[in-house]
């Protein structure tokens, strides 16, 4: 347990329980403020945990609930007087449960985890990934790869998936123990799509290769080869399974002569950029993200006013804010009340496990927009699209951009 | 258990909890005392299920901890074994805003970041503004007395609140005050709850006055060599008629670990910094600012300068707001712990108590920031220690004591905004000894008995 628990005592033993990152925590609100649903309850937790370990070696503290909850939106690190990073305790937490208290992993968790490791997806849909790029040019030559990451098409699905969670909880918890032994995910699968987001999903992808091409970047793309990156493997705490699969994806990646990976969403970007070359071998690739390699001042004026939902990946854990300064040269931009390094969640990465809390979330940041009282409502990536696609209103950032 | 099966007739199963890793978040506030896990913890929805919760906890004596932010830095909101904590986090809306009456009703568990934002929204601002701010609570800080930086010019939460909704022990509810300016109805009870530290009844709302944003404020920043000059410039500008709105001073530590955290560097032979902060509609600013100026320039500042750009200011104000934050940096090892003293005395006699507190730790070594807000003659004194060393602490709450019998000396206070919770009991003791005024503890007793017979409310607290 040594590794593990020296990382989360070193995160959570600067904590002062000053209170102030409860105040931006969105699971606290989401949750019915419920205190271990919260940042400043999981840095408590992890104390207690760590004090328990101390004292017998294990822990009887069931610790799922509170970290398989958090957002990983690192709010809290923001606000945070010592410097404490609650989504990263939540991190450590949940590698802690996989690898001593299986008992408290989460079974959709698991379900996913061997789906993605057998199917390289994490619904078993990698043939249904590919289609979007029918028609499209590739140079198959090319030592650069267009890098989907399936994020932009699994949105197809997640949405009546988490609708279906929410509408029959009990079947779905009782069914999850049985579709452990039979991951035939493609019959499943095809019940939770949802042919609207799936086609606008779709477009969004050729968009974005086309304004990359407009830019005489010749681009390879791996088809129904190309897998699925693993987010979810680390997300849920499966570090073993996560450098196993990373250290696929690398090969493959050699195998196909890639020397350059365009990222299109910023969950795809972060896991190359930080975590793969922790644990892959040779992931010596150069990562770019798509909007760095288009030719900016070229794009055409827009005629609305929009309001742009600022990711977290991007502003707090990338620091990335290139979208927002390309808006503001092409239209005008009316900002939410929490905005820059204070932007809040989309709830999406609760969707799965948290399907009420991530709704909560996504609700509030919804009707936070609104009030902008913008003609547009601007994301970038999949997830946050997803989550907040509550009215028309609301585009991807790639689908508003033209070449003069 | 039992008292969990009536709870359950009273509250959803989301509004409670009592698993353990439910509710050990709820066992501390931001001070180091730890407190013990409760049976449960509820989160009531509304004043009628939060009325039921008090009744049973009444009827069968079980005691009652209210948890708003939890920011507490006095052990307050730290409950003990066998009783029930109430959450107000679900009292989180603002419910009314009259601005010609000047008035924001906000519901207990709002958080005064959340209050003023939205004020702003309309050209107004609650003016007490703790550190703590994103995080302490309407309720809180009424229970607390909470004050701030703009204390200098507006006062601590006290002059701030004209009524509220209170929920009595025994399940009762009333209301306080109301929403006029001037009230002569005998005892003042909304006065009463102001700083009762969850002792007496839970309040459930509050109206609030607001003010309008000053039009322009400006920013004076001036270094010394030593500190009694900040105490005579601040005396000398309130001499010239001018109120501040902010009047702060921090030590050299205190400078050193802004530097540190926020890059504001600062001129290496001065030992205190001052923030002096003018406010006032936008045409007579510049004057006023002006003769401020003037007299802080005359006592011969290491550095000074004033400032208007609101980036610029923001920064510093930040700093300032912040500086708990980056003490932390100042910190020799990761179990060292910061406790804060809330001692005042009348500013005239602030530059004496700062010598005479530097004398007194040179009989105890401990390692000091002094900073506060001069404006009232708040004195935080930040000591660093460690609470897990059994003896340190000894040492530590001698030292306290010994600081608290100092600003008594000169007629100030032990307790000036963060109240007295589980820290200052004996000092509270103490004061009403040096004022020969003993009696007041039992008049609160009395009081105590009258709103809580059965001594449910934050038992183990204040006078106890
Ligand atoms: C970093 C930091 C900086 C701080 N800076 C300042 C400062 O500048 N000035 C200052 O004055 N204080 C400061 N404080 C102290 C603290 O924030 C205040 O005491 C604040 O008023 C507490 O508010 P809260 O909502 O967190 O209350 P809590 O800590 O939850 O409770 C405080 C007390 O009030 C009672 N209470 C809470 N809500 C209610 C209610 N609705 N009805 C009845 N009783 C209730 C509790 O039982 C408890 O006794 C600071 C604290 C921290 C951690
Ligand atoms: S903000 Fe930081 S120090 Fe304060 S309670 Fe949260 S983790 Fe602890
Ligand atoms: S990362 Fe986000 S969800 Fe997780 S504790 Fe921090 S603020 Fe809360």
């Amino acid at each position: 347990m040594n590794k593990i628990l020296e990382e989360l005592k070193k995160e959570a033993s600067k904590c002062i329980n000053c209170g102030f990152c409860d105040s931006v925590c969105p699971t606290f609100s989401a949750s019915g403020y419920k205190g271990f649903i919260s940042a400043r309850g999981r840095v408590n937790l992890a104390n207690s945990l760590i004090k328990e370990i101390k004292n017998s070696s294990n822990f009887s503290l069931n610790i799922s609930e509170a970290y398989y909850s958090c957002l990983g939106c690192y709010a809290c690190f923001e606000v945070c007087p010592a410097g404490v990073n609650a989504g990263k305790v939540s991190e450590l937490g949940r590698k802690l449960i996989i690898k001593y208290r299986k008992d408290q992993k989460k079974y959709l968790a698991e379900l996913l985890v061997k789906i993605i490791l057998k199917y390289k997806d994490p619904l078993g849909l990698s043939k249904k990934c590919a289609e979007w790029s029918q028609g499209i040019e590739i140079d198959e030559k090319s030592n650069i790869i267009f890098y989907t990451g399936h994020m932009y098409q699994l949105m197809g699905y997640s949405k009546k998936l988490e609708k279906f969670m929410l509408d029959n909880k009990l079947i779905f918890n009782l069914s999850l123990k049985f579709l452990n032994y039979f991951p035939f995910l493609n019959k499943f699968s095809s019940y939770f799509y949802d042919k609207e987001i799936e086609e606008r999903m779709n477009n969004i992808l050729k968009k974005i290769f086309n304004l990359l091409k407009t830019c005489n970047i010749n681009l390879n793309y791996l088809k129904e080869k190309e897998p699925y990156p693993g987010t979810l493997l680390l997300d849920f705490g499966y570090e073993e399974e996560f450098e196993k699969y990373s250290n696929y994806v690398t090969k493959l990646f050699h195998e196909n002569n890639v020397e350059t990976i365009v990222t299109i969403d910023p969950h795809t970007l972060e896991l190359f950029k930080f975590h793969y070359p922790k644990y892959a071998k040779d992931f010596n690739f150069n990562v770019v993200y798509y909007l760095d390699l288009l030719n900016v001042s070229n794009i055409k004026k827009f005629d609305k006013r929009v309001t742009y939902h600022e990711p977290c990946h991007f502003v707090r854990r990338l620091n990335y804010n290139l979208h927002l300064k390309i808006l503001k040269e092409i239209t005008e931009v009316i900002m939410p009340l929490h905005k820059g390094r204070n932007t809040l969640c989309c709830g999406g990465p609760d969707a799965m496990l948290y399907p009420e809390i991530s709704e909560n979330i996504a609700c509030n940041r919804f009707n936070e927009l609104e009030r902008t009282g913008a003609d547009y409502i601007i994301t970038s990536c999949p997830v946050c699209f997803t989550n907040l696609y509550k009215s028309n209103k609301v585009f991807d950032l790639a689908e508003i951009f033209e070449y003069q | 258990m039992d008292i969990i099966k009536q709870l359950t007739s009273i509250l959803d199963k989301n509004s409670l909890l009592y698993k353990k890793e439910e509710i050990i978040p709820y066992s501390r506030d931001a001070s180091f005392f730890k407190g013990s896990l409760p049976l449960a913890v509820t989160i009531p929805n509304n004043v009628e299920e939060l009325s039921r919760i008090m009744k049973l906890c009444y009827e069968n004596e079980i005691p009652v901890y209210i948890r708003g932010g939890g920011t507490s830095l006095t052990g307050a909101s730290v409950p003990f074994e066998n009783s029930i904590v109430i959450s107000m986090a679900k009292f989180d809306k603002i419910l009314e805003l009259d601005t010609i009456s000047r008035y924001v009703v906000a519901e207990a568990g709002v958080r005064l970041e959340n209050l003023n934002s939205y004020l702003d929204m309309f050209g107004y601002f609650y003016p007490p503004d703790p550190a703590s701010s994103i995080a302490s609570t309407v309720g809180g800080t009424i229970s607390t007395n909470a004050g701030g930086l703009r204390a200098a010019m507006y006062g601590t939460t006290k002059e701030w609140v004209l009524g509220m909704e209170v929920v009595f022990p025994n399940g009762e509810i009333t209301r306080f005050g109301g929403k006029v300016l001037k009230r002569s109805l005998g005892y003042d009870l909304t006065a009463l709850m102001i700083g009762s530290e969850g002792t007496l009844a839970v309040i459930t709302k509050a109206i609030l006055k607001i003010a309008p944003k000053p039009r322009k404020i400006g920013r004076i920043l001036a270094y010394y060599d030593e500190i009694e000059k900040v105490g005579e410039a601040v005396a000398k500008v309130k001499e010239e008629g001018i109120t501040p709105m902010i009047a702060e001073f921090m030590d050299k530590i205190a400078l050193e670990s802004i530097k540190k955290t926020k890059g504001i560097s600062y001129p290496e032979n001065s030992n205190v910094m001052l923030i002096l902060d003018i406010a006032s509609e936008e045409s007579s600013l510049d004057p006023l600012l002006e003769r401020a100026y003037k007299i802080i320039n005359s006592l011969n500042p290491i550095q000074s300068k004033v400032t208007t750009d609101p980036i610029e200011m923001e920064r510093i104000y930040l700093a300032r707001k912040g500086i708990l934050s980056s003490l932390l940096v100042e910190r020799e090892s990761m179990n060292q712990y910061m406790i804060i003293g809330d001692i005042v005395v009348p500013p005239s006699k602030l530059a004496i108590t700062l010598k005479e507190i530097q004398e007194c730790n040179k009989n105890f070594y401990f390692k000091i920031s002094l900073l506060g807000h001069i404006g009232d003659g708040n004195i935080h004194i930040t000591i660093f220690t460690d609470p897990n060393d059994v003896e340190l602490m000894k040492k530590t709450e001698e030292f306290l004591l010994e600081t608290g019998k100092i600003a008594l000396k000169h007629e100030g206070s032990v307790s000036a905004e963060h109240g007295i919770g589980l820290e200052k009991k004996k000092l509270l003791i103490e004061e009403f000894k040096a004022k020969n005024s003993l009696v007041n503890l039992e008049i609160m007793k009395q009081i105590k008995k009258v709103f809580d017979p059965k001594n449910i409310l934050n038992r183990g607290k204040l006078l106890e």
